[in-house]
């Protein structure tokens, strides 16, 4: 395979001929390195319907990445942003068969299909209790600042975990919609927390405090710090 | 039998047995706990909301440079605070920025191979 720069890539793929052709292959090859690394928690790889589905993502993120060869700004390494366009294909799709049977209802409190959990910690009884007493608090609070539609998409995606993906298909808005909609209901929540005294001043305006995210992170792939 | 209709039923027959299977099949199970949030989390990330953070598709735009900055063992919370703080609070955007940095090393990985 050929090595190439970030403008000999570019080059290649807007020629015409065995030229594009060949540097389409090359880009084919790398990819699927790439995605049969990205999915190993995501598919079953011992089958072999999993190279013919990376196959399909590949064919996918290919066309876009293609279409969209004047995007690329070379910040990064050429192959670096077409993994991340193959990356997002795939796991985007996944993400809806994933959760395409998961209903929105609008008459589901937060919290009812989801347990209170505190990971890290033991099962003790009192931490159990706090933890629903916050829970409870929270239902009350959303309740009565958020917007139906904000209710709706706050407890799917912070108590049943839904991905933004497949939720922003099953709202029938985008991604950056949904995230704009849930952005406006955590800054209503966060003034209610600060009316109700559950924060301090000095908390708000210190975002790079290290908490943990709200979700489980994976180590895989985390900075070496 | 014509062989038009012999040749539908053959295809019917090889469609019925070599099916592919769903997307949702392939899929690995996810541990319950990985889907779950903690209360505390959730109120912790409220407490944090900025008045202007990146969307997702801004975050999209920047995840590649991202991925090198934290390949090259440099501190993406100091050169990328915004894009740190987006990943904190978007599962989604976390998942995606995992699944770059193991494409990055599976394709460095194969490559020397």
């Amino acid at each position: 395979m050929t090595e190439r720069d970030n403008a000999t890539w570019l080059q290649d793929l807007r020629s015409p001929g065995k030229c594009r052709t060949t540097a389409l292959a090359d880009l084919r090859k790398i990819l699927l390195r790439g995605l049969t690394g990205a999915l190993k928690n995501w598919v079953r790889q011992d089958t072999r319907e999993f190279l013919s589905l990376c196959e399909d993502f590949i064919q996918e993120a290919l066309l876009i990445i293609l279409k969209h060869l004047d995007d690329f700004q070379g910040l990064s390494r050429f192959t670096t942003w077409a993994h991340k366009i193959s990356v997002r294909v795939a796991l985007s799709e996944l993400r809806r068969a994933r959760w395409k049977d998961y209903s929105l209802t609008a008459t589901d409190e937060p919290g009812q299909s989801s347990s209170v959990h505190e990971p890290g910690s033991p099962d003790r009884e009192q931490e159990r209790v706090e933890g629903q007493m916050m829970l409870d608090w929270m239902k009350k609070v959303m309740r009565e600042e958020l917007t139906t539609r904000q209710q709706r998409a706050l407890k799917a995606a912070a108590f049943d975990g839904i991905s933004a993906d497949a939720l922003s298909k099953k709202l029938g808005t985008t991604r950056n919609a949904l995230y704009k909609l849930l952005h406006d209901a955590r800054l209503k929540l966060k003034k209610r927390m600060l009316k109700e005294g559950f924060m301090k001043v000095q908390e708000e305006s210190d975002p790079d405090s290290e908490r943990k995210p709200p979700f489980e992170v994976s180590n895989k792939g985390e900075s070496r710090e | 039998m014509s062989s038009q209709n012999a040749g539908t039923i053959i295809k019917l027959f090889h469609g019925f047995f070599h099916k592919k299977p769903s997307r949702s099949s392939l899929l690995l199970p996810v541990a319950p706990s990985k889907m779950q949030i903690n209360v505390s989390g959730l109120m912790g990330m409220i407490s944090q909301t900025e008045d202007d953070e990146l969307d997702c598709g801004q975050t999209y735009e920047l995840l590649d440079q991202y991925a090198e900055i934290m390949e090259r063992g440099e501190d993406p919370q100091i050169l990328l605070p915004k894009v740190y703080r987006h990943l904190n609070r978007c599962k989604d955007c976390h998942e995606e920025l995992t699944a770059l940095l193991a494409a990055i090393q599976s394709d460095h990985e194969k490559n020397r191979n």
